[in-house]
């Protein structure tokens, strides 16, 4: 699976099978500060993810 | 995860709503934000204060759906690295939709960038952006009859908090989705109010409005940063959280109201005309000061 974290600018690959909520949980991920994208389409956190997905965590939080 | 109100799958779980009725979801917040709160109506000129940031131009999508009709007013702070990218999307959006922005800047207006303010050391970044930044959204918004501004329910929730922990009684109860007209200030308001800053995300997400994650470089270390994480933490292991404070700070506020009354005066800026507590306006005082200190240090170089 391919994941982009935007606030850090951090690109991950790794194997994950699971809900977008666990992978939020191993990633020390606050699901409020973030949204998912899986394959280009916003999701919930029960989504279940594959290791074929592409995942960008979008940060919420900007601006000042 | 399915809508709540139809069978099409959820894009997003608070409130648990698909694409389409999370859209409504957002028009129908903002319009009864508006009507609850009287902010303005079809009649009234709107200036809508733009970052080119994602509640910004969230704001201005959603005001030009609702029917309103909105000029944007842009201030370039002079933050290397920040504004030039949101200043982008602004032009991107404002551009393809026919937005009249008025731009000022910090440079300008002041003789000086945020950037080179804070060489001076005179005061903290937030504190000398804030009090520019008030003064010259007040200044360029003169003709209009309100200023809307994007803050959401997370700003909102972290700014009761904040005046809380700091002891500022008198600015406590002047918070809430609107101010008071007076003839030194323009009205303003915040009809995303009651919506959160991820809400917000997810509209302009949907609406494919092109708006980049930029964190201001001097926000990182402030108080409302620290605020705001530990707020997110709370909501996390509570969810309402952010809700329940604004909402009981409402209440507060309705039931204050009569017996509260403000204690700070205003007169006018001997030197730059705008309205301030003392004969010299803080901005006068602040810009003295850095143009000095920044006049002392070239001479040194």
């Amino acid at each position: 699976m391919n994941i982009f974290i935007e606030k850090t600018q951090e690109r991950i690959t790794k194997t994950f099978s699971g809900s977008a909520q666990e992978l939020l949980k191993e990633l020390a991920i606050n699901l409020e500060e973030i949204l998912i994208v899986r394959n280009g389409e916003l999701v919930t956190e029960d989504v279940l993810l594959s290791d074929t997905d592409d995942v960008a965590l979008l940060s919420v939080v900007s601006g000042g | 995860m399915k809508c709540e109100q139809c069978t099409a799958t959820a894009i997003i779980s608070n409130p648990c709503l698909c694409a389409q009725h999370f859209d409504k979801f957002i028009l129908q917040t903002t319009q009864d934000t508006i009507a609850r709160f009287s902010l303005f109506d079809k009649h009234t000129t709107i200036c809508v204060a733009v970052s080119g940031g994602k509640d910004s131009l969230a704001l201005l999508d959603v005001l030009t759906r609702l029917g309103y009709v909105t000029k944007g007013l842009f201030i370039d702070e002079g933050i290397l690295g920040y504004r030039e990218y949101s200043r982008e999307d602004l032009d991107t959006y404002s551009g393809a939709n026919n937005i009249f922005v008025t731009k000022v800047s910090f440079q300008e207006s002041y003789g000086f960038t945020l950037d080179a303010a804070l060489q001076t050391n005179i005061s903290h970044a937030c504190t000398l952006c804030g009090t520019f930044r008030r003064q010259l959204l007040n200044k360029y918004s003169r003709s209009f009859d309100v200023i809307a501004t994007g803050h959401n329910l997370d700003d909102e929730a972290q700014t009761v908090l904040i005046n809380l922990a700091r002891g500022n009684t008198d600015l406590f109860f002047r918070l809430g989705p609107k101010t008071k007209a007076s003839p030194h200030f323009t009205k303003r308001v915040k009809p995303f109010y009651f919506l959160t800053e991820k809400q917000i995300l997810t509209y302009t997400t949907l609406r494919k409005i092109k708006t980049q994650f930029s964190e201001c470089p001097y926000a990182t270390t402030s108080y409302r940063a620290a605020v705001r994480d530990v707020l997110n933490k709370l909501e996390a292991k509570q969810p309402g959280t952010k809700r329940n404070i604004i909402n009981t700070y409402l209440s507060f506020q309705e039931q204050t109201q009569s017996t509260t009354k403000t204690t700070t005066l205003l007169t006018i800026c001997s030197r730059c005309g705008e309205p301030s507590q003392e004969s010299l306006c803080k901005a006068c005082i602040f810009q003295e000061q850095i143009l000095i200190t920044l006049a002392k240090k070239s001479s040194l170089k």
